[in-house]
């Protein structure tokens, strides 16, 4: 470990448009060494690398190499000094060969013609490095998830890069193939590149990285080394602290036993193969019903496989009819229930259209008159008082929706469901990405819902959002309900209930 | 090793081998049923035929596997056929010089495809479908809709050849083997490949996406052009049709050959031949044949609608490894 | 008393402008799609001598509005517009698009004016009459004159026949007309060809039918204005003769277009019925006269069909008013 950093990062920010997403943020990696780099979704970690590699412009702040400074504006500059970036989303060629893959951005040539003999025996040496003895002139459409990353990494040595960037790189790898990465890896150490590895999952940066950055909201919080911080240590920085956490709402002094509302939901035994496992709850009136779980544990699936979204092997659902529960199947529960998407611009709003016809939308064939046709005034009346309701605050219902704040799009994306009555309310993360203030305000529609005898299924990554106003928890792992806290419980408990894992502990964030 | 190996099964083997299974069944189909169609005399006569296709389907399969398409192939080799003729005729220009003419005005003609589609980033096939109108209605404004005979020695190169072999059929086969070398073997035509594969991805890697899709279509106007050329030479003047429906033509062999309109897949030379021998087997194949005329674009229709059902049957297989290739 | 002045002097108007009615001027506005080629300034020529020839006959003074659309619907709509403003007694007009030219007929009907169409039918509103070519007829001729020569020379004819496009209402009339003659005088069609009046299926079509029936004597050529492609596939086998010569494959045709002048002079071609130019012209004449006097030009239920002229070798230097001869 030499004294100086090979590469130093240095009070780097970066806005866009009404969000600081880098606030004088610092990075330093070290030759031969890898460096973790880790934060909750949003924290700037990508945006940070994305400057490194010449995808996005900094407004302030210098990038050191090798004690130079230098300027990196484009992903041809990131090469050119030396910087090699393996995103999490490959860039390869589906239909071309491994050898043309790992030499698309420089076809070598000679006299005009390709020179296949010099692509073959570079590859294959790559390759080798990586300890993979793919043919080289095997299409990567065939190859599976781990050889194609080889082959991405191939192509990222080919230039000989000296600082290397992991993204994400083993979300999509089976046990095997991350052993593998991680050799590949020790072997790039040894040949004395300076790595940075992004990651979520919190166990591996003690296997194979020598210190850890921590970002938070844009800043760089902490940096240590691997040595001399424990995992609970990197959770904590990761999240901040969560002590003070207001409330809001009902309070849940007590809250011994479930004396809430009716039960208005159960489910025993729901299960898919491979994602979901003998899934029992039980939801009430009136409350709010924290979903707490790591990233991939089956939240999301849980929640579509509910209402049908998604297939289920078996299961039984009970709702409650005419002040019975009754056995209804997931397509029959759809009905009921109003589902807040996780990507509100993806599958949650149309953006180009109005606030009025998003809100609208599903209560169309209620706001019909008799000869089938829209009224006008009926939808009108009920998007104004939508709008009034959740304060939506856009120039008017004719606002196309993708131009307003992301807090003013979930609330649209809330009213529409809200409008179609629904006695049961999925959010599936409902804050992310907003501000803190928008962040209160969907929270305290939520309580209100509540309050109104509404039920709500919240997930949250937030765990500091989920306390606010969860009455109680589900905590989910690996597709099966392990624990049930109640609302009392502390962010620790909370904690200890996710990281309480044999092999492979994640933090959803 | 991790990777997937395609399976030996029976829909597996029909729909890689499917089409030359067809090709084979018709042909000895007509070799049987009729008296002369399995003759060297006739088979010389179809490559004959077939040239002026296969440039064209050839230019057509660059276009296709680039992740666009072409459909102002057939305007382009009739304005240019008929402004090389026109020189000749109006203004005795010698035949070389006249060749010249239509090489460059079909790539300039292509260079205006490319323009629209590059720079006004119109979609590739609006585009062409603009400039097959535009170039055809210039063409029969120069030609007053009329024909223009080709001076009589320049007439008799149509069907001139060499021993046994038409000179057409050379000039056919150095441009396919040619294009297949620049397809295989150079930057130039890799990068076509990585761009059909995916525009986004080829971008990231530093490929002049912009600058590959504008070249390609000026070399497929060139080599449109050069179609023209071979179609007139073997008729013997320049008409008003020519060219009319040799977009759909060149289309419909690339696809029957194998060439996937997604872009970014395909062997020029296997598909080119494949597709071109198709459609000049059925067509002389029935005229052999005598059969009712009214039959014809039935028999067509049918091929290209199984090349089509296989293709899609060839996607259904892969289709979850499209062209993007995403995290599970 | 006043009241019979009135009428006197009413009475003695009429008589007056009656009698001027009696040398009566006529204005025809006549709308030309397109005016590049021969064909059209013949048809011109045609009709302003006719015009004056018939015109002087009825006692009728013809006067002309010619405008031109440049093969452009819209503008044809414009033009015919203009005319009609313009206070014209007649409308002809040659359509670009026989749908778009419904909208004009109507125009026309609604300010009661007469509307003639000229050789290209209209696909939707009805004319007042239409004028065109006979191609039934021509076929029909051409193939009882063309087996009356074969019978006379001792040969028993079997012929080729290629068709135009199965969509044009000429072409399959032609076939008609063709196969109706045939069977009657005794010739066999052996195989029919289909062309879609494309050139390069001409060539191809004829080669491989001689191949596919060396029987195959004569060739019946739905039309004749791809010439070349014709000659191309003769010579391609080895039979391109002039009529007396051992090899010579007898061939009749229909339309008789500039590029078949010269071979049916020198013999190549023996039958041939014309696209007569000069008697639609006088067709139209007659028609309009014989509407502007009021009078029922007794049109057949396709309209006022102008029959072709048959000519031979023997007489194309001789007919009179030969278009495709006298323009070039």
């Amino acid at each position: 470990m030499t004294a100086e950093p090979f590469l130093r990062l240095d009070g780097v920010s970066k806005r866009y448009p009404g969000v600081v997403v880098l606030h004088e943020a610092s990075l330093e990696a070290y030759r031969g060494e890898a460096v973790a780099l880790m934060g909750a979704n949003g924290a700037g970690k990508s945006t940070l690398m994305n400057v490194l590699g010449g995808l996005a412009t900094k407004e302030s702040g210098a990038i050191f190499i090798d004690g130079q400074p230098v300027s990196l504006r484009s992903p041809r500059d990131a090469a050119a000094n030396g910087v090699a970036f393996v995103h999490q989303e490959l860039s390869l060629l589906p239909t071309m060969t491994v050898a043309e893959n790992v030499h698309a951005d420089e076809f070598p040539v000679r006299g005009g013609l390709l020179a296949p003999e010099i692509m073959r025996r570079r590859t294959t040496e790559l390759l080798a490095r990586l300890g993979s003895k793919l043919p080289t002139d095997i299409r990567v459409e065939n190859l599976s998830a781990g050889d194609r990353q080889i082959v991405e990494i191939a192509r990222a040595l080919r230039r000989r890069p000296r600082i290397i960037i992991f993204d994400e790189p083993t979300s999509s790898l089976t046990g095997r193939e991350t052993t593998r990465l991680f050799e590949v890896i020790a072997g790039l150490k040894r040949d004395r590149a300076a790595i940075i590895y992004i990651t979520h999952f919190i166990d591996e940066i003690f296997a194979i990285c020598e210190r850890v950055t921590v970002m938070r909201n844009g800043r760089t919080v902490a940096s240590a080394a691997t040595g001399s911080v424990t995992f609970r240590d990197v959770v904590h920085l990761m999240l901040g602290e969560t002590d003070n956490i207001v409330r809001l709402g009902k309070t849940t002094a007590g809250d011994a036993a479930d004396d809430g509302g009716d039960v208005v939901l159960q489910v025993r035994g729901l299960s898919r193969a491979n994602v979901l496992k003998n899934v029992d709850l039980t939801l009430r009136t009136g409350e709010i019903v924290g979903l707490w779980g790591l990233l991939g544990s089956g939240r999301t699936e849980l929640l579509r496989a509910l209402i049908a979204l998604d297939a289920i092997d078996q299961g039984e659902l009970c709702w409650r009819r005419n002040g019975e529960l009754l056995s209804v199947t997931p397509r029959e529960l759809r009905r009921f229930v109003g589902f807040v998407t996780e990507d509100r611009r993806g599958d949650g709003l149309f953006l180009p259209l109005s606030v009025e016809t998003n809100i609208a939308l599903p209560s169309l064939s209620a706001l019909t008159n008799r000869l089938h046709l829209i009224a006008r005034k009926k939808l009108t009346r009920l998007v104004h008082s939508m709008m009034e309701r959740l304060r939506i605050k856009a120039s008017g219902p004719k606002q196309p929706v993708g131009t307003l704040s992301g807090g003013n799009q979930q609330k649209v994306v809330l009213a529409r469901w809200l409008a179609t009555n629904p006695r049961l309310l999925f959010l599936d993360e409902p804050t992310r990405g907003l501000d803190v203030s928008a962040k209160t305000e969907i929270l305290k529609l939520a309580v209100e819902f509540a309050l109104a005898g509404g039920t709500i299924l919240i997930i949250s990554s937030a765990l500091e959002d989920l306390m606010r106003v969860s009455d109680r928890y589900l905590v989910i792992s690996r597709g099966a309900i392990v624990a049930q806290l109640p609302g009392a419980a502390t962010a620790d408990e909370l904690k200890l209930a996710v990281s309480d894992d044999s092999s492979r502990s994640e933090l959803s964030l | 090793m991790n990777t997937v190996k395609s399976g030996l099964s029976a829909s597996a083997v029909l729909s890689r081998y499917g089409f030359p299974i067809v090709l084979a069944s018709v042909f000895v189909f007509f070799s049987v049923a009729t008296r002369s169609f399995l003759t060297l005399a006739n088979l010389d006569d179809m490559a004959h035929d077939m040239s002026p296709l296969i440039v064209i389907s050839a230019a057509e399969a660059f276009v296709v596997m680039s992740g666009k398409l072409d459909i102002s192939v057939g305007s382009i080799a009739f304005l240019s056929a008929a402004l090389a003729s026109l020189a000749m005729r109006d203004y005795g220009v010698d035949p070389i010089a006249a060749l010249l003419i239509a090489l460059a005005t079909g790539g300039l003609l292509g260079a205006v495809n490319g323009a629209i589609v590059v720079a006004l980033r119109v979609n590739a096939l609006i585009a062409t479908l603009g400039t097959m109108i535009m170039f055809r209605g210039v063409g029969l404004e120069l030609t007053d809709a009329g024909l223009v005979p080709l001076p009589e020695k320049v007439r008799l190169l149509g069907n001139l050849s060499i021993g046994p072999l038409f000179v057409d059929i050379v000039v056919a086969a150095v441009v396919l083997f040619t294009l297949d070398v620049v397809h295989r073997r150079t930057r130039f035509g890799r990068q076509i490949m990585a761009v059909g594969n995916s525009e986004a991805v080829a971008s990231d890697l530093g490929i002049p996406v912009r600058s590959v899709i504008f070249r390609n279509f000026v070399l497929c106007g060139a080599l449109a052009a050069l179609g023209g050329v071979l179609t007139t030479l073997q008729v013997g003047a320049v008409t008003a049709y020519l060219g009319s429906g040799l977009e759909f033509n060149a289309v419909a062999v690339v696809v029957v050959g194998g060439i996937s309109l997604f872009g970014g897949r395909g062997n020029l030379l296997y598909s080119v031949t494949l597709g071109a021998l198709t459609f000049e087997t059925i067509r002389t194949g029935l005229n052999y044949y005598g059969a009712n005329p009214y039959s014809y674009r039935l028999v067509g229709g049918a091929v290209i609608f199984i090349a089509m059902y296989a293709d899609a049957l060839k996607r259904g297989r892969f289709g979850q490894n499209r062209n993007v290739l995403v995290r599970e | 008393m006043h009241v019979q002045k009135k009428l006197a002097v009413a009475f003695l108007l009429s008589a007056i402008l009656g009698g001027e009615a009696a040398a009566k001027d006529i204005t025809i506005g006549f709308s030309w799609n397109q005016k590049e080629s021969s064909l059209e300034t013949a048809w011109e020529d045609y009709l302003k001598s006719e015009g004056k020839a018939q015109g002087e006959a009825a006692g009728v003074t013809i006067k002309w509005i010619f405008n031109v659309a440049n093969g452009d619907p819209a503008r044809q709509a414009a033009n015919i517009e203009d005319l009609i403003n313009k206070g014209v007694d007649i409308v002809m007009a040659r359509a670009e698009d026989s749908a778009a030219i419904s909208a004009s007929i109507k125009a026309a009907k609604a300010a009661n004016i007469p509307f003639i169409t000229f050789d290209r039918a209209s696909a939707g509103a009805k004319p007042t009459a239409h004028v065109g070519g006979d191609s039934y007829d021509q076929a029909f001729v051409a193939g009882a004159a063309f087996a009356e020569l074969l019978k006379s020379k001792g040969v028993t004819g079997k012929c080729i026949e290629l068709q135009g496009a199965l969509t044009d209402v000429n072409a399959v009339n032609r076939s008609k007309g063709w196969n109706e003659a045939a069977s009657k005088g005794g010739i066999t069609t052996v195989i029919q060809v289909p062309t879609e009046w494309n050139p390069e299926l001409f060539r191809s079509g004829l080669t491989n039918a001689l191949k596919a029936k060396p029987e195959a004597n004569c060739v019946f050529a739905a039309s004749d204005f791809a010439y070349t492609a014709i000659q191309a596939a003769l010579e391609g086998a080895g039979r391109y003769a002039p009529t007396g010569d051992a090899k010579h494959v007898w061939l009749a045709t229909n339309d008789l277009l500039p590029a078949a002048v010269k071979p049916m002079e020198e013999g190549y071609i023996d039958v041939s019925d014309t696209w007569d130019a000069y008697r639609q012209a006088k067709e139209a004449i007659r028609v309009a006269i014989a509407i502007a006097k009021s009078e029922d030009p007794k049109c057949a239920a396709d309209g006022c069909l102008a029959k072709g002229r048959l000519v031979t070798p023997q007489t194309i230097g001789t007919i009179d008013n030969l278009w495709s001869r006298d323009y070039k």
